[in-house]
């Protein structure tokens, strides 16, 4: 929305968290809650990255590994590893992270793109980043997480192998 | 005052006025049926004028000139001017239909009136203009003993705060003959002293025509008990300018069709389901604390079978949640999940009519338990099935006149829709006392279809079960039987799709009794909890036939991978659940678990999994709110600690399996 408000410069909070060694903002706004890590109940078919869904109050909510998302390996859930749940579309996810660290006002006129670099992360996933003084936050796009585009494929392939199945 | 908001008001205008043609049809049929009473006729004469008024403040100006016609025939009848006959009910009946597709037409923003209504108008405002040239004199002189009348209109100072607009008020008046508006100004205050909101402004108004005093005192109804009005005939007022009096509120002629406040209760008075109207969120955020409050209860039931003063603390914890969510409860209770069953019922007299007289037969409706209540999920999908019912009942199971008095029976057969509670589900129950169903011509039927190879075996319930089986007969073929069968699977399919089952009772000569059990909610279902691995997996009771324990030489390996095992007079496969949902961590021998037998569309299979844990109530929560279908799991629930278990489709899972061996 601030986009089209070009001269004025206008701040968006992000919140920070830590995954293996770098720094990842998201839009503070689409964060729901902050809890502590606790086991989930795995769901099958699921890609290897969405570790299973837990009750939050009521509703049930998928929830799925950063780490395991970009390709990395998870050690071990320990005392600062979190769940994040975050609303897309109204939809609601958690992302485990390895924990919460900070919240940042960041002018949008900061913010840089994201050069094809060698970090963890697919930068598809990434919609900038920007530097607060010595330290570098890869801004997330959260959008992208939960339904990446090979998720949507992998699904409408099953649904049309089925129909088939069905038809034979 | 301006038109700006008033489509935000439409929805319920439309929701009002579709209850409104519901009264309205609801006491056509009672006084088809020869009930002589006149509040049936001001129902159907105060339904009709709210339309009216409705449409034209929201800007239906074709609806309201089309309801404007009917009321004016209404008019006539309910001031005696007309005697009400067979023709005029099915006029005004057909009223109904036209302004029912009117709604249906404005809810989609197309044209309202069309060549039926059109048509209907003409023949309605024909029907009355009969009446006015061949009944004169006499009749018509107590509505207008003058050429006039003077309204003297005040309005209190709150009425405009109520959303009463003068102005649609005098549009009203205009329909009703020439008018001329002159305003009274003695009232408005200093400018400094005006409060914007108020209304200060009188009127005096003059009316000629011939509208009778029941009329204009019909026009001021909104307004009643926030003006005061008076309603003179011209001569009379002419020499006497008195000034009102506040002391009564309105000072008309009592109007003996209108007791005060009586157009609010309309729609409420035949069926209180009319009255019920919350958004489906909020019903929803009740459905969801219920399902917290019952996991709270179960988190503090496990403290009374063990308990030391170590988990003090977890106790206080878990009463704190107790009595949030309770108060939380208590706090949204306004919205209400369950509803009448009437608001299905209601539909049948008139189908009943309809049907009866195209058939020639008589029928009479009862209908018992319309107050039972049942989830608004289930009442909305089992109206279709009903009517399918009562249709069969109607066209197949009762006979007509002749042969029912060759029978010895009475020319007029009975229907019977009975709604009640027994244990845990809903039953309704579709009696007729027809010529109930025959064997024999079923017989032949499923002969002919290759369903059964011979009948000597068959008990008249599992004959009877036969109309249920799909592809049985069709509606062409149906009409030569006595017996029914017009897409009875489909009916069975839907019920089962509810949860709920059918059972058909017959006894030739004496009719036929169809029982529809229902469960009272979808969203809580009976399960048993499954262990598979370390994972816990709820499998519906419904859908459960037995459980067994297998012998490893029980079971025979079929080509292509599959498990067989010998389950009564059948062999059933076997579905390793934890190799479908990937478990680890699962036993792995027969022997070792537990194969539930489960039974879905018509099908059985056995599960296989580690062991039951117990019987539970599950809170059907739904997985694609927030991630997407699984296949073989149907939803998910939270168990006692908090939490989630996943349901098991027994349907889809099936499914599953028989394309796995399938490929």
């Amino acid at each position: 929305m601030s986009q089209s408000i070009s001269d004025t410069n206008t701040t968006t909070q992000y919140l920070t968290v830590n995954l293996a060694e770098e720094e990842y903002g998201i839009d503070i706004l689409a964060v729901r809650e902050i809890r502590g890590w606790t086991p989930v109940t795995r769901i099958p078919q699921a890609p290897q990255y969405v570790l299973g869904v837990l009750n939050l109050r009521g509703a049930i909510v998928p929830v799925l590994d950063l780490r395991l998302r970009f390709g990395l390996s998870r050690e071990a859930y320990n005392a600062t590893t979190v769940t994040v749940i975050i609303t897309v579309a109204s939809r609601l996810f958690g992302i485990v992270v390895d924990a919460v660290s900070d919240v940042l006002d960041i002018e949008d006129t900061h913010l840089r793109p994201v050069p094809d670099m060698g970090t963890a992360v697919d930068t598809e996933y990434l919609k900038g980043l920007t530097s607060i003084g010595e330290r570098m936050v890869l801004l997330l796009d959260a959008d992208k997480l939960l339904q990446p585009q090979d998720v949507q494929l992998l699904d409408t392939a099953l649904n049309a192998v089925g129909d088939v199945k069905a038809v034979a | 005052m301006s038109m700006v908001s008033l489509e935000q008001f439409h929805q319920v205008f439309f929701e009002e006025s579709l209850e409104g043609l519901e009264a309205m049809e609801a006491s056509l049929l009672a006084l088809d049926q020869g009930a002589v009473d006149a509040e049936l006729i001001h129902r159907i004469f105060r339904a009709a004028h709210s339309i009216k008024g409705g449409a034209a403040t929201f800007g239906f100006p074709d609806m309201a000139a089309f309801t404007h016609e009917a009321e004016s025939l209404l008019d006539e009848l309910r001031d005696g001017r007309r005697a009400i006959d067979g023709p005029i009910i099915e006029l005004l009946l057909r009223t109904v239909d036209c302004l029912r597709g009117m709604f249906d037409r404005a809810q989609t923003g197309q044209p309202l009136a069309n060549a039926e209504s059109d048509d209907l108008r003409r023949q309605l405002a024909a029907a009355v203009g009969r009446t006015a040239s061949a009944v004169p004199g006499p009749t018509a002189a107590a509505a207008s003993t003058a050429n006039g009348w003077i309204i003297e209109f005040r309005p209190h100072a709150g009425m405009l705060a109520g959303g009463n607009d003068p102005l649609r008020l005098f549009g009203e008046l205009a329909e009703l003959g020439s008018l001329s508006v002159e305003a009274q100004l003695d009232r408005v205050p200093a400018l400094n002293a005006l409060e914007p909101s108020e209304c200060y402004l009188g009127w005096r108004l003059e009316l000629t025509g011939t509208a009778g005093r029941d009329a204009i005192a019909a026009v001021f109804d909104w307004v009643e008990g926030e003006c005061d009005l008076r309603i003179e005939p011209m001569s009379a007022a002419a020499s006497s300018v008195e000034p009102t009096l506040p002391a009564k509120d309105i000072d008309v002629a009592p109007a003996p069709t209108m007791p005060s406040g009586a157009p609010k209760n309309t729609p409420a008075s035949s069926n209180d389901a009319g009255s019920v109207r919350v958004g489906i969120d909020k019903i929803d955020s009740l459905i969801d604390l219920v399902g917290e409050l019952v996991i709270t209860q179960a988190m503090l039931d496990q403290f009374r079978e063990d308990f030391d003063s170590t988990r003090l603390a977890l106790l206080q914890q878990g009463l704190a949640q107790l009595a949030r969510h309770t108060r939380t409860l208590q706090e949204s209770v306004m919205g209400i999940r369950m509803l009448p069953i009437g608001s299905v019922f209601n539909r049948f007299p008139r189908l009943v009519r309809d049907l009866s007289q195209k058939l020639g037969k008589q029928v009479k409706l009862d209908m018992v338990g319309e107050h039972t209540e049942l989830d608004k999920t289930v009442l909305e999908k089992i109206g279709d099935p009903l009517v399918h019912l009562v249709r069969n009942a109607i066209d197949h199971g009762l006979e007509t006149p002749e042969k029912r008095r060759a029978a010895g029976k009475q020319e007029s057969g009975t229907l019977r829709l009975e709604a009640f509670h027994r244990g845990g589900s809903i039953v309704v129950e579709i009696v007729d006392d027809g010529a109930g169903l025959n064997r024999d011509a079923i017989v032949t039927k499923a002969m002919q279809k290759g369903l059964i190879s011979s009948a000597d075996n068959l008990s008249d319930d599992a004959v009877n079960e036969l109309i249920f089986q799909p592809g049985f007969s069709t509606a062409a073929t149906t009409t030569d039987l006595s017996g029914r069968g017009v897409g009875m699977d489909v009916v069975r399919r839907n019920v089962v799709d509810l949860g709920g089952s059918v059972a058909i009772a017959s006894r030739p000569g004496h009719g036929t009794t169809f029982t529809i059990t229902l469960p009272l909610t979808l969203a809580i279902i009976d399960g048993l909890s499954a262990a598979v691995g370390e994972e816990c997996y709820i499998v519906p009771l419904v859908s459960i036939v037995e459980s067994v324990q297998l012998k490893a030489d029980a079971v025979r390996s079929v080509i292509g991978g599959g498990e067989l095992f010998r389950f009564r007079d059948a062999y059933l496969p076997i579905v390793r659940l934890h190799e479908h949902f990937g478990c680890v961590g699962a036993k792995q021998r027969i022997e070792d678990g537990l194969v539930i037998v489960v039974e879905a569309d018509g099908g059985r299979v056995g599960l296989f999994i580690d062991g039951l844990i117990g019987q539970q109530q599950a809170v059907v929560k739904s997985l694609e709110a927030n991630y997407r279908r699984i296949e073989g799991i149907s939803g998910a629930t939270i168990l006692a600690d908090g939490s989630v278990a996943l349901i098991i489709d027994v349907a889809g899972l099936a499914r599953m399996q028989s394309r796995r061996r399938a490929a």
